[in-house]
């Protein structure tokens, strides 16, 4: 207890008021040396970053279970490697440069779950640490930390492994495959877009990746490719989540989603037997972790919802192109940044005008993303 | 009656239920008052009275010193006694004249100021004379002299006077309990503000968690002739009861930045100021207590005070029954959590604008420690003003001040959303505080310069 206690003691009361008041109850005052000053507002509401990061790692639980289910310890290994040097470069980037550790808000954690999904349970485990390195350090430290970054870190770290160790991130266990035992060549497989592409690249039909039992084994996640990416519906479970959580608006997944699934039926429409159809794109590779988790991704996505559409559509003109006319057969990671980089001007163009200003001189405005100097 | 939603704001947990509901209480004598000077926007009001003078309640101790002041009354009978130096409840000591009380058989009020009874007959600029010989100004939260907010220049136009009854701060609800049993009152006060500003349209803004005040304000539009009462329950949402978006709500007209709701016809008063306008020309009395609501979850008996203006903190919390054994209070706030002024003294003296005393547990109390800004737009989203608040943080904060400018930091209203919701928690109205106070004297600099 700390409240100062004061005796009814006013001047104007009797005495004998004073002995039967103090008696019966006596009046507790607040202590002044203890008050805390600080300017309006004094309440808060909502999450702050940590428990925002908490709230986007439990989101993934669901895509981590099915990650663990298909492929085993080896997906438990590239896991355990990503986070740990994820917050090992953390740690040792503040302690080295002097700073207050930042450990506590888990973003790093974070980007290092977002980079494991990111990753076939077969990649060594020295492209993992290479990848932490280049996400922790590379694409988020040397801008300036948490909230300076203008590239998705985990992204960043996909494209640079991708094209970097190209041998050993191609290389996909089929699922179910194996759960300790190294993993003989044979059993690796394409993954779904890599053989749809191949398929038609060849002159071979698709129709085969759009049969309704196919689609099953992707909706559930029972295909090869990276660990959190094949189970559409863990990732849809987390991503409704989120939006439930209100820790992302859900403008910027659905406007990709949109796009996407617009983008496709185009060209099956135009040009059939191009590409499988929607629901295949949809359930397979990367699409649907990058739109509920990783373009998502507030400090690399624009400010105002009008901002998120633009953004979410123009992803999804991008992994669409990137899928169907690239020559590789993902590019969700491409398309998440190459837009991060538009994002400063997408933040110039879809601006709110402030209440009550008349004409386009006196409302323009300049905003500004990462350090302000 | 059409309603705009205006884009922004948004709903906290509003903890009304603690002091709601219940009648007025009264604070009784206090040996002691301490009535600070400067309690209104403008220049502070020059003393009339020497140490020893016998005062009674309502007596005038200082006149208004220019045309943007308003002059102070004693809250009681009794003597006065010295200038003193008290904290004010904005953070710095200010200048306060002590008065002590007679005893309270030889309270009693004193008569300068006679009952206007025909107020319908007496002409607007008697009325607005007694506004200022009552002292009344705001009594939301900024205490801007209202006889000022009543005489616009000739060349403007008003055609609506809107009665800000929203009370959108949470905790508050000293708004609600006067609209509720005073309700004829405020809107007698509300039509002899009509009548001196030469308009018969009011519209009435109440936010509709308030359904009692709604009902009995409604009830008591019937009875008061000559002008259109509209009583409009609104959305309840933080911040309905700022001026440009109770505008906005009420009649869907935006106040353009820059410029006065009087600039689109309007003029607001809040329903405090109303009453005090009915009691200083029916009654003659004037502005020397207000209803003010004392709460927080440590108050041992949170509720709706009546408090003569230069009671202090103590005094008042001691009638409240003080706080709850083991409650550990982080925060003593004057006015609401989202904009009053937090304090470090109980030995504030409530001023005409106190609306209301809230005790926060230390727990509940916010502490912003400025992480990171994730750019997660929330600011933004909820700003009421839609600014580009993310990037006008950043920029304040480096002292970047015409980037500020260029984004219109001039137009924020220190509501408090873009903090509340930030999850960096950052300190964004203190930096907007700093930026506009800096930008003020830049631009006072120039002028001057000029001349």
């Amino acid at each position: 207890m700390n409240g100062k206690k004061v005796d009814l003691m006013s001047d104007n009361m009797d005495k004998k008021e004073l002995t039967e008041k103090s008696e019966t109850q006596r009046i507790i005052l607040p202590d002044p040396t203890r008050l805390i000053l600080s300017p309006s507002p004094h309440i808060q509401t909502g999450p702050g970053t940590g428990k925002i990061m908490l709230l986007v790692i439990a989101c993934l639980a669901p895509a981590i279970v099915a990650s663990l289910m298909f492929f085993g310890l080896h997906a438990l290994r590239v896991l355990v490697i990503t986070t740990a040097s994820c917050a090992a470069f953390e740690y040792l980037w503040n302690r080295i440069s002097g700073r207050k550790s930042t450990l506590n808000d888990f973003s790093a954690i974070l980007t290092g779950i977002l980079l494991a999904m990111n990753t076939s349970s077969l990649t060594p485990a020295w492209v993992c640490v290479a990848g932490a390195f280049i996400a922790i350090i590379i694409a988020k430290q040397i801008y300036g930390g948490l909230g300076q970054n203008p590239f998705n870190p985990a992204a960043v770290a996909r494209i640079a492994m991708l094209t970097g160790a190209a041998g050993a991130m191609t290389r996909f266990p089929a699922p179910n495959s194996i759960f300790f035992a190294p993993i003989p060549d044979a059993l690796t497989t394409a993954t779904p877009l890599g053989a749809a592409e191949s398929f038609s690249a060849m002159g071979k039909g698709v129709e085969y990746f759009n049969s309704s039992a196919f689609l099953w084994r992707a909706f559930i996640g029972e295909t090869s490719g990276s660990l959190g990416e094949t189970s559409a519906l863990a990732i849809l479970i987390g991503g409704i989540g989120l939006i439930a959580l209100r820790i992302i608006r859900w403008h910027i997944p659905v406007s990709i989603i949109c796009t996407v699934a617009v983008f496709v039926s185009l060209v099956n429409h135009f040009s059939p037997g191009t590409t499988p159809g929607v629901l295949f794109h949809l359930f397979s590779g990367g699409l649907l972790l990058g739109a509920f988790f990783m373009a998502t991704d507030m400090v690399t996505s624009p400010v105002t919802v009008k901002g998120g559409i633009v953004f979410g559509i123009g992803i999804g003109i991008l992994v669409c192109v990137i899928r169907i006319y690239g020559s590789y057969p993902e590019g969700m990671s491409f398309a998440i940044v190459l837009m991060n980089a538009l994002v400063p001007l997408i933040d110039k163009v879809c601006y709110i005008r402030p209440f009550g200003h008349q004409n386009i001189k006196s409302g323009r405005i300049e905003p500004r993303r990462g350090e302000i100097k | 009656m059409k309603i705009f939603r205006f884009k922004g704001g948004f709903h906290p947990a509003g903890h009304k239920e603690l002091s709601a509901g219940r009648m007025v209480k009264d604070l009784p004598l206090l040996p002691r008052y301490t009535v600070m000077l400067r309690q209104n926007v403008g220049a502070p009001p020059q003393v009339c009275v020497k140490k020893g003078d016998h005062v009674e309640k309502g007596s005038c101790i200082a006149t208004a010193a220019g045309i943007l002041s308003v002059p102070l009354h004693s809250p009681v009978s009794g003597t006065v006694g010295d200038m003193v130096t008290v904290p004010g409840p904005n953070g710095t000591a200010v200048e306060a004249l002590e008065i002590f009380s007679a005893p309270a058989e030889e309270q009693k009020w004193d008569g300068t100021l006679a009952p206007i009874d025909e107020w319908r007959d007496t002409s607007a600029a008697i009325l607005k004379k007694r506004i200022l010989d009552a002292g009344i100004t705001g009594m939301g939260g900024a205490a801007f002299p209202t006889h000022v907010k009543l005489s616009p220049p000739p060349e403007k136009v008003l055609d609506t006077l809107i009665l800000n009854g929203a009370e959108c701060e949470p905790f508050l609800t000293s708004d609600d309990t006067l609209m509720r049993l005073h309700a004829r009152a405020v809107l007698t006060g509300g039509a002899i503000a009509a009548k001196i500003l030469g308009i018969t349209e009011i519209i009435v803004g109440i936010e509709e968690n308030k359904n009692e005040a709604v009902s009995a304000m409604e009830q008591a539009a019937w009875g008061i002739p000559g002008v259109n009462i509209a009583v409009v329950p609104l959305p309840v949402k933080y911040p309905q009861g700022g001026e440009k978006q109770l505008i906005y709500a009420l009649t869907g007209r935006k106040v353009v930045l820059g410029t006065l709701p009087m600039d689109v016809g309007c003029a607001v008063l809040n329903v405090g100021s109303c009453y005090a306008i009915w009691d200083a020309v029916l009654n003659g009395h004037p502005l020397v207590e207000r209803i003010t609501t004392v709460t927080g979850t440590p108050v041992v008996s949170p509720g709706n005070y009546r408090i003569p203006i230069g009671a202090s903190l103590s005094a008042v919390l001691e009638n409240a029954g003080g706080i709850r054994e083991r409650s550990n209070v982080g925060k003593i706030i004057f006015g609401g959590p989202m904009m009053g002024f937090a304090q470090y003294s109980l030995e504030v003296p409530v001023s005409k604008n106190t609306s209301g005393i809230l005790l926060l547990e230390r727990t509940e109390a916010a502490q912003f420690t400025g992480g990171p800004c994730l750019c997660c737009g929330k600011c933004v989203e909820h700003c009421p003003m839609q600014l580009p608040v993310s990037t006008l943080s950043k920029a304040c904060e480096n002292e970047r001040y015409d980037l500020a400018q260029k984004n219109h930091v001039l137009a924020c209203l220190e509501c408090g959303v873009c903090s509340s919701v930030c999850p960096a928690r950052r300190p964004n109205v203190q930096h907007f505080r700093k930026a506009k106070t800096e930008l003020k004297e830049i631009q006072w600099k120039e002028k001057n310069k000029k001349i």
